[in-house]
């Protein structure tokens, strides 16, 4: 149980963050299809809790998982459903980070954003969680209450599915 | 709605494996990205909260060093200050001989060398008294043996 007024509150503050930032931003992220507004959704669930005085928080991560969502659902009905966001103005090519052998086009990434938000939600969770994050098939299913091997299934179907619905955008493979 | 794509190669699983990939590898923002360095992030509030979550191994690897330079320096200042237990100066004039590791007693410069006894002593008692017994050793090695030179003494006679 946490109770957030307290004298140590920031440092646990500071260690869920530590424990949780990553975790959040990426169901927010399978939730929204947007890695800005999910973002977002992780700061602001944050910030609330650390305005929190009256509540005491039994579970913070399910406190900040629903906050989170509450609010991508509150950012969508003022700005549209739209989820398609382009990054032209991201990092440049050929960067350090990313050489350009590597760089997919604005167009390739928006196609498979769309393709991703076509899927299940729990079949996009669990691509993400194992892309985004890079986690292991048994933590994913620890997340997400099933077996590490009905994680592998679940990502090779989903797999197929995302081939399907990329095929179906006009997505060209490289 | 998008025709159907035949004229390209199908995507195979291993395909959209890699395609996931390279996809994710700019779509996670910098914060979250894994041993990445903390970036400035919009929201003020939360930006002390963003940099103590980034990991920090240059900090974990100075501290490791820190404690292998300290643990390294006690060890030579332990082997190159010379201790009481290396080299023990012996004070007793009578070194032991033969094992033998009872006290001996403080050498009398006053007595000539010759009389003074490097043998362990036993007190027999002073023959004076005529207890006619030996005083009992109370040393668990044995009886100390204390031998008297006397000269003979001219005004007793000889028992």
């Amino acid at each position: 149980m946490t109770t957030l007024p307290s004298a140590d509150a920031d440092s646990r503050l500071e260690s869920l963050y530590r424990d949780q930032s990553r975790e959040l931003w990426a169901l927010f992220y399978a939730y929204c299809g947007n890695a800005e507004r999910a973002q977002d959704a992780v700061h602001e669930a944050f910030l609330r809790l650390q305005q929190q005085t009256t509540e005491e928080i039994r579970d913070p991560r399910a406190w900040l998982l629903q906050v989170g969502r509450n609010w991508l659902r509150d950012q969508a009905r003022r700005k549209g459903n739209s989820t398609i966001k382009t990054d032209l103005l991201d990092v440049h090519p050929g960067t350090r980070e990313e050489p350009v052998s590597d760089l997919l086009g604005s167009e390739q990434r928006d196609q498979i954003r769309a393709a991703l938000q076509a899927l299940k939600e729990e079949d996009r969770e669990a691509l993400i969680l194992r892309y985004a994050l890079d986690w292991s098939s048994q933590r994913i299913g620890e997340t997400l209450g099933s077996s590490a091997a009905a994680v592998d299934m679940r990502l090779s179907r989903a797999r197929q599915r995302l081939a399907n619905e990329l095929e179906q955008r006009g997505y060209e493979n490289d | 709605m998008t025709e159907r794509n035949t004229s390209s190669e199908r995507l195979s699983e291993r395909d959209v494996d890699r395609l996931l990939q390279r996809f994710f590898v700019r779509e996670v923002p910098a914060e979250f990205r894994q041993e990445e360095a903390p970036v400035a992030i919009a929201n003020p509030q939360l930006e002390p909260l963003v940099r103590s979550a980034t990991p920090t191994p240059s900090r974990n690897l100075a501290g490791l060093l820190g404690i292998l330079v300290s643990a390294t320096c006690c060890l030579i200042v332990t082997l190159f200050i010379p201790g009481e237990s290396t080299e023990k100066v012996s004070t007793n004039p009578f070194p032991v001989v033969g094992g033998n590791t009872r006290p001996q007693p403080d050498a009398d410069r006053s007595v000539p060398f010759e009389e003074r006894n490097h043998l362990p002593f036993t007190s027999l008692g002073n023959p004076d008294d005529a207890t006619g017994s030996e005083t009992e050793a109370t040393d668990p090695l044995g009886p100390e043996l204390e031998i008297e030179i006397f000269p003979l003494r001219p005004d007793k006679p000889r028992e």
